[in-house]
């Protein structure tokens, strides 16, 4: 017997389960507190933000407050660990293509003229932050962006702060960024890898089952819109400073963290054709949706697969 | 050939006597040869190059018969910690099971 709770976050929907349902009231206000932690320190979108305040002082040493700290280690350390495919010196790539403010405003907005930011690309290796004092120094004229791994890590904070502040398993999904933490469910927590994040529970797609870690997707259908380019979506791919348009158009990768999931999925619609061997020698276990509709998978995806339209 | 009597005269009997040291030597000589030859043989059979390859390839197969036929699983990508101090979680990839109940949520693009 689960419990459900349903509530806004990041401009998305996250969605709380756990097996415990006395504990949902508890856990539901740590995750809406946790999110509005989250929030305040990294969004891109809010002038309050600490993230915006630090991108206005690019070139300058800023000291960080330990939220937005730890953020932006975990992006960094992203950054290092995918050679730089998930890079979060992409703000203003960003905002050139035009994602500049919420995405249901971006969504709204009649057109769009994109330009490319000009200068050396992989400037995330120019970042330094200083653990011991909590200080960053952005290169002048970069903007830092945590969207490909902020999400991802509240999800793991929220779910693994709820199961030991409650006793309860726990399943955190922050738009389709999913953690687990706690007792599991017998078989596992069933979750559905669809197109999108708020896909009925009874339509198409693969059915899979979480032991412990996260599942996250990534997806370049779902949050783009039309310019002067056409199409482009939120995923930049920091070899060009646009956005991907590889073969795939939703990646499903399961790991030990939700953010490591994401991390990855991130990586493999920016890879495109070399992302399948990238995630098996990684030994991760993903599932990639071509803009054909055609579905593969890693040789540890549990379900057989099928082609969606 | 006329056999030796005790009359033969002392110069025959040394020159006999220098014959049959010159046999005696040849084929003391022509013994040690074969006994070289043969240990030389040996010598040589067990220290060709063609040995050495036969051995090298025999060792090249031993250490790929041992590769573990499965790849072991990566470290995580990141670290959730976010302190680069903190040491990289050393837990395996966990793979997801095909799922025996409803879902109770979806994971797609948002």
């Amino acid at each position: 017997m689960t419990k459900t709770v349903s509530l806004p976050a990041f401009g998305t929907t996250a969605t709380l389960v756990v097996t415990e349902p006395t504990a949902a009231r508890t856990a539901a206000s740590l995750l809406r507190e946790r999110v509005g932690r989250v929030d305040a320190a990294c969004s891109r979108f809010r002038d309050d933000s600490e993230l915006v305040a630090a991108n206005r002082r690019s070139g300058e040493p800023v000291e960080l407050s330990g939220e937005l700290h730890a953020f932006v280690r975990a992006a960094l350390d992203a950054a290092r660990t995918t050679d730089g495919l998930v890079d979060p010196a992409l703000g203003a790539d960003l905002r050139a293509a035009g994602y500049d403010r919420t995405f249901v405003l971006v969504a709204e907005r009649d057109g769009w003229t994109c330009r490319q930011v000009a200068g050396r690309r992989g400037r995330w290796r120019e970042i330094a932050l200083d653990d011991e004092r909590r200080v960053l120094r952005v290169p002048r004229g970069v903007e830092l962006d945590l969207g490909a791994t902020a999400k991802a890590r509240t999800a793991d904070l929220a779910a693994r702060e709820i199961a030991e502040a409650t006793g309860s398993g726990t399943l955190v999904s922050l738009g389709g960024d999913i953690a687990v933490a706690g007792p599991v469910p017998p078989g596992g927590w069933p979750v559905l890898v669809a197109e999108r994040h708020d896909a009925d529970l009874d339509g198409p797609g693969d059915r899979v089952a979480l032991l412990e870690g996260g599942l996250a997707t990534s997806s370049t259908s779902t949050r783009s819109w039309a310019t002067d380019r056409g199409q482009v979506n939120h995923i930049i791919d920091p070899r060009t400073g646009l956005s991907a348009d590889g073969p795939w158009r939703t990646a499903t990768v399961t790991a030990a963290s939700c953010l490591d999931a994401n991390v990855a999925s991130t990586a493999a619609l920016v890879l495109g054709v070399d992302a399948l061997p990238w995630l098996e020698r990684r030994g991760l276990h993903a599932r990639l949706v071509a803009r054909t509709g055609a579905v593969m998978a890693t040789s540890g995806w549990p379900v057989a697969l099928e082609c969606s339209a | 050939m006329s056999r030796e009597s005790p009359h033969t005269s002392p110069a025959i009997a040394v020159r006999d006597a220098a014959t049959r040291r010159v046999r005696m030597s040849t084929g003391v000589a022509i013994a040690l040869a074969a006994a070289m030859t043969g240990a030389f043989t040996a010598l040589a059979a067990a220290s060709t190059h063609a040995k050495k390859a036969v051995r090298r390839l025999e060792t090249h197969r031993a250490v790929t018969h041992r590769l573990p036929p499965v790849v072991a699983p990566a470290p995580p990508l990141v670290q959730l910690g976010g302190s680069s101090a903190a040491p990289p979680s050393s837990s395996p990839t966990p793979a997801p099971l095909p799922a025996t109940a409803p879902p109770v949520v979806a994971s797609g693009g948002s």
